[in-house]
């Protein structure tokens, strides 16, 4: 026998737009019912089923320190947390740069969700099956976090903890994203697997990233999975095994299944934890593939 | 004197649509749209289990929070709880003792906004006791240790009442038993459980009035709602007015009321207009299409003949009935589909569970029952080592050819369909590796009963008003029947006002399905308008002082000895100096014929042939869509860009269940994939590469100007189409559907 | 309760709502704007979409009080005057079947064009894939898409001769 537990209806909510990074800090760091609001696009759909009752909003658009901006400088792109994702799949620079990243950017959700989600929103939310995490991570991007102790940067790697759990403390705000560029003889690419083209959660989603020495041996690399583990994971023992070698489609393929490694599916509404595993090698090869290709075009 | 519509330049034009203008300026009007003052919010409230005893609830801390205006329970109805439902009075207001389905109401919290009735929602503590050993699957359903869904007492005299099979078809002609064959196949095909998904959710508002009541609903059968709604409260029919708005979307699951007499009940309760607007996630717990198990056993001779047919269909229904049970009688009686089969055994079980009650879904049980036909045949068509298409057109039926034992000839030359389909894909043109084509075709009965009546005015300047009961819920009826009128009284479509969905306007119509409005409505409204042209012919003659025989009306023309004029001049003079109007009534009535076993054969068929090229990507099991083509036997194409969006749009919904979609519950019967996220239709990427969508045109339908009705044929054959083009390009046969990557990537690895 | 001043179809306006209120509903309770439409409310089908800034996006999915400041269009401010290219084509290639998708189909369409005004079919199924339509009027709802940048593409010409 069971009966639902009583709760009670949720409290009012209260609103704040804070203009500066400090304020919002302060706000953050002051009331543990507070939570920061970004694009949203994933926030208001827990509000709506009620998922989270959150006391107090706080709204981050109008943080000047956030507003939207990509900047490039030499050996480096920033992007402020505040930049919807339309943005960088628009931004030239990138583009041409950035091709993985791109990649990812645009099959987050739709039009509409682009316009609004940000890349600060889609790894503060630390789900496992975000597509743009494993981009970042495999193009070795490190974020600006802000908070009551100043400010510190993380690589993606460590800012991920869990299933969707970051490392960020109370009162902590992610500011920029910052790449290092990648410089000729580098290519990235991001792949998803899902059973939809578009508006789809990935069965299993690969960034890469290939570095190219002068004689052609790879020099270095990165991968990111998502929706194979708990969180997005990084297969080193793949990215070691690259370094050094001269790629062949038997390397990569090799590299793709020494990723299962850090790969510890689940079966999901989606996909069963089988399939994941066998996509892993598949996705990872194919993924090294693109990125080798462009690698090669950029030297 | 019949008008064949060649000459009236309305048929086969494509004149916008009726009511098209409102829709692309945001003004359409749909039920959540209907803004009533003073009106109260309604939410339902449900378990989070599928069947479970409901020991007490106590509303009690919902009714004192603030905005609450009352919670009703099944205890507040009127007792017994009234019952209904198309088929079989059996679905109660609110649950009574237990609850059968996830998402059957037991309460009903009323409140000033919605967002305090939703809040109030989690104050109703409804204490209960979760029943294991619900019935979820065929397999439950079977299984004699299972649970009765149904009280017993509710069919005493049925011999089934003592199991969860509601009802056995059977459907035979011929000996299969002693039908000699080359080759028999043997195979067993599953469909899923599929949701209508309309965009927009399901709307109902009630108010009651000084002598009745007025109920708002996105309802396909404004009629049978009406006649619902008076029995249950015990009011003539005429005090009971129901205004139905153009539903967003219907496929079947607005055909039947649902929760409009919970919100009748609560708006007389309350003495206020109140109003129940479902999310999404609701309705996939208020309608769905019946899943299936189908097994096939056909045998053929060496040169491809069929020579007999074996079906075992079970398909798993709901808690309750609603128009499930004939979906199972009717689709597998044409389980043989479009060919010439001497030996035919049907045997279709319509099985209880504890899962949203199934109901009409375009296609109407067709698609479960050609997906594993044409399978069949295609495994055939491979083992025999003949190609798939010559197999299907040796043996479809041809014209005038009684394919089923007193049932309807085939009523189109239905080889031309197939063979366009052929051509449009290039059936006989080399394909590069790692692609495949595949063939398939579906046959659908229209209605077998009807009842429609319309009313015509033809207004002193040669302007026109049509009266009729019918829903426009996309399929563009307003847009066909205006333009009958407008080529009947030579008129413009733009001078037609199509007034529907007011019952206390509109004259009955039995309802809006099997694709039916554009032959029976269209007949009524035909006839309504010849009525009109008789009238005028008189008031004509008498003017001129001719003799009646001397005078001709057709096609928006009156044609005298020596002069002829259009109708909309002839109005005016022939209804003089008063003015007025002349009225015309069109009646059209299908009797059916009780000794059927479908209780009237088909008034017409709809049949499809879909043909399609696919990519398949062996490593990971994707299928990408490179070339698709639909061929439906029209009669004729009455406003060709609306008989595209339909072909189109039904081969989409049909690619849905091919590719993605699938309700999935957990062990207690729960719904896991409730809503957008985690049940995928298909997106506009999704769609393939290259869409062909034709139609065969010759004019042997028994509607207006020789049309048939069009609106389900594409989605008939599209799983099995793509399952044969599937294994095609990579050798992998599927036959559970959706065709997902994993499924195919399996059955790859299995090959191997 | 806060107070919002924003313009909506070229109109301002000071709407007094909840913290946690969202945009869709501010638009069809306080302002009657029932064009942008309520089915899923997660973000997944599209039917609520309008403009903001520019921009086409979810008004299921923002708050009400995050729009201060905007501009925002929604399918009733689609035209200055009777109805637009846009919408014309969708009449012209009937695409509006049921039509309940349909405004939200016309802003995403619309924002498209806004910032590609000649876009190919493929990025108009891109640009669409966030709006879901059961009747699955997709080819003709891109087709009236692209037929309407082409007749404004053709009447920008006609201007600049």
């Amino acid at each position: 026998m069971s009966a639902p537990a009583l709760s009670e209806p949720p409290q009012a909510v209260h609103y704040a737009s804070p203009d500066s990074l400090s304020k919002a800090v302060d706000i953050l760091a002051g009331d543990p019912d507070a939570t920061p609001l970004a694009g949203g696009t994933d926030l208001a759909v827990a509000i709506r089923h009620g998922v989270i009752h959150p006391g107090l909003i706080v709204d981050l658009k109008n943080i000047t320190e956030m507003a939207p901006a990509i900047r490039h400088s030499d050996g480096s792109h920033s992007i402020a947390a505040n930049t919807p994702m339309t943005d960088i799949e628009r931004d030239h620079v990138i583009r041409e740069r950035l091709p993985g990243l791109v990649e990812a950017a645009e099959v987050v959700g739709s039009v509409q969700i682009r316009n609004r989600a940000t890349l600060a929103g889609n790894l503060s939310n630390a789900s496992p099956a975000a597509d743009t995490p494993p981009v970042l991570m495999a193009l070795e991007a490190s974020v600006v976090i802000v908070g009551p102790a100043g400010e510190r940067r993380l690589r993606i790697d460590d800012l991920l903890t869990g299933y969707r759990e970051t490392a960020l403390e109370r009162g902590e705000l992610l500011v920029a994203i910052e790449i290092p560029d990648p410089g000729p003889g580098a290519g990235s690419a991001f792949l998803k697997l899902g059973v939809r083209r578009a508006m789809e959660i990935s069965i299993v989603c690969v960034g890469a990233r290939v570095q190219l020495a002068d004689d052609g041996a790879i020099s270095s690399s990165g991968i990111g999975l998502g929706s194979v583990a708990p969180r997005t994971v990084r297969p080193t023992g793949s990215e070691e095994l690259l370094r050094g070698c001269q790629p062949t489609s038997e390397l990569l393929a090799e590299a793709g299944r020494a990723a299962l490694g850090v790969c510890n599916p689940i079966d999901d509404l989606r996909a069963s934890a089988e399939y994941r595993r066998a996509m892993v090698p598949v996705m990872v090869e194919r993924a090294l593939t693109i990125a080798l290709e462009r690698a090669r075009a950029t030297r | 004197m019949t008008s064949t519509g060649e000459t009236t330049e309305l048929v086969g034009r494509s004149p916008h649509r009726v009511g098209g203008v409102d829709r692309v300026t945001g003004s359409q009007e749909y039920v959540a749209d209907v803004r009533l003052p003073d009106a109260l919010h309604i939410q339902l409230v449900t378990l989070d289990c599928a069947r479970a005893r409901i020991i007490s609830i106590d509303t009690a801390r919902a009714e004192e929070a603030p905005g609450v205006v009352m919670v009703m329970t099944a205890d507040d109805l009127p007792q017994p709880v009234p019952r209904h439902g198309p088929q079989f009075q059996d679905r109660p207001v609110l649950a009574v003792g237990e609850t059968k389905y996830h998402g059957e109401p037991v309460a009903a919290v009323v409140a000033e906004t919605r967002r305090a009735a939703r809040a109030a929602v989690e104050l109703v503590t409804v204490e209960h006791e979760e029943l294991r050993g619900g019935v979820f699957t065929l397999a439950d359903a079977l299984d004699p240790e299972s649970p009765l869904v149904q009280s017993p007492q509710l069919r005493p005299d049925d011999p089934f009442a003592e199991t969860n099979i509601l009802a056995e078809h059977k459907y035979v002609w011929g000996e299969v038993d002693h039908a000699e064959a080359d080759l028999v196949v043997d195979n067993t095909y599953q469909f899923p459980m599929i949701t209508q998904f309309a965009i927009e959710p399901h709307g109902f508002m009630a108010a009651p009035q000084d002598d009745g009541i007025t109920v708002w609903s996105s309802v396909q059968h404004p009629f049978l709602l009406q006649k619902t709604i008076a029995r249950i409260l015990g009011l003539p029919l005429a005090r009971v007015r129901v205004l139905a708005p153009d539903p967003g979307g219907g496929f079947g699951g607005k055909q039947n009321p649902k929760y409009e007499p919970l919100v009748a009940f609560i708006a007389l309760a309350t003495r206020r207009p109140a109003r129940l607007i479902l999310g999404l996630g609701e309705t996939f717990q208020t309608v769905r299409r019946t899943s299936a198990t189908i097994r096939v056993r056909s045998g053929f001779d060496g040169d491809g003949t069929i020579v007999f047919q074996d079906f075992l269909s079970d398909f798993l229904i709901g808690a309750y009935v609603d128009i499930a049970d004939r979906v199972v009688g009717k689709s597998n009686y044409l389980a043989a589909g479009p060919y010439r089969v001497p030996n035919v055994r049907i045997v279709a079980r319509a099985l209880l569970s504890h899962t949203t009650p199934s109901t009409a879904m375009r296609g109407f049980g067709i698609p479960q029952l050609s997906w594993a036909r044409e399978s069949n045949i295609d495994e055939a068509a491979r083992q025999l080592g003949i190609d798939p298409l010559k197999l299907r057109l040796r043996n479809l039926a041809a014209r005038g050819e009684e394919f089923i034992p007193g049932e309807t000839a085939a009523d189109g030359k239905w080889a031309e369909t197939l063979e366009k389909a052929a051509e449009l894909i290039g059936w006989d043109t080399d394909l590069p590796a790692g692609r495949g084509r595949g063939i398939a075709v579906g046959l659908k009965s229209g209605p077998t009963t009807g009842l429609s009546y319309a009313t015509v005015r033809l207004l002193s300047d040669g302007s026109v008003v049509l009266y009729s009961g019918t829903s426009d819920m996309g399929q563009g009826a307003r847009t066909i029947f205006a333009q009958i009128a407008a080529g009947e009284l030579g008129t413009l479509v733009g001078s037609v006002r199509v007034v529907m969905g007011d019952t206390s306007l509109v004259p009955y119509d039995q309802q809006t399905s099997a694709s039916r409005s554009s032959v029976l409505m269209g007949n009524a409204v035909l006839r309504a308008c010849r009525d009109i042209q008789a009238k005028l012919r008189a008031l004509i003659a008498a003017h001129y002082d001719l003799d009646e025989s001397e005078v001709v009306v057709e096609e928006g023309m009156v044609m005298l000895p020596d002069y002829e004029m259009k109708i909309t001049r002839a109005v005016g003079i022939a209804l003089g100096r008063l003015g007025g109007e002349i009225i015309g009534n069109g009646e059209l009535r299908v009797e059916g014929d009780p000794d059927h076993p479908l209780g009237g054969k088909a008034v017409f068929y709809e049949l499809n042939c879909t043909a399609c090229e696919v990519e398949v990507d062996t490593e990971t099991g994707e299928i990408d869509l490179t070339r698709y083509v639909t061929v439906g036997d029209v009669g004729r194409a009455l406003n060709p860009n609306q008989v595209t969006g339909q072909d189109e749009g039904a081969a989409i919904m049909g690619l849905g269940h091919t590719l993605m979609e699938r309700m999935m519950l957990d062990e207690s019967g729960r719904i896991l994939n409730m809503g957008a996220v985690d049940y995928r239709i298909l997106t506009a990427m999704d769609v393939p590469h290259q869409m062909i969508s034709a139609s065969v045109e010759n004019a042997d339908g028994p509607g207006p100007y020789g049309i048939k009705g069009i609106s389900e044929g594409s989605l008939l054959a599209t799983a099995p189409a793509v399952a044969s083009a599937v294994t095609s390009a990579c050798g992998v046969v599927i036959r559970d559907l959706p065709i997902t990557p994993e499924r195919i990537w399996r059955a790859k690895r299995e090959q191997r | 309760m806060i107070a919002v001043d924003l313009t909506v179809n070229g109109r301002q306006h000071t709407l007094e709502v909840a913290s946690d209120v969202f945009l869709l509903e501010a638009l069809r309770d306080q302002l009657g704007l029932t064009g942008a439409k309520e089915c899923c409310l997660e973000g997944e089908c599209g039917a609520c979409t309008v403009i903001v800034d520019g921009r086409s996006m979810n008004s299921c999915l923002i708050l009400a009080a995050e729009v201060e400041g905007t501009a925002i269009v929604t399918v009733e401010g689609l035209a200055d005057d009777g109805i637009s290219n846009l919408q014309r084509s969708f009449l012209d290639n009937a695409a509006a079947q049921c039509g309940f998708c349909i405004p939200g189909q016309l802003m995403a369409a619309a924002a498209l064009l806004q910032h590609n005004p000649s876009p190919t079919r493929a990025e108009i199924r891109q640009a669409l894939a966030g709006n879901l339509c059961r009747c699955a009027g997709y080819e003709q709802i891109a087709t009236s898409v692209y037929e309407a940048a082409a007749s404004m593409a053709g009447a920008d010409e006609e201007t600049m001769r």
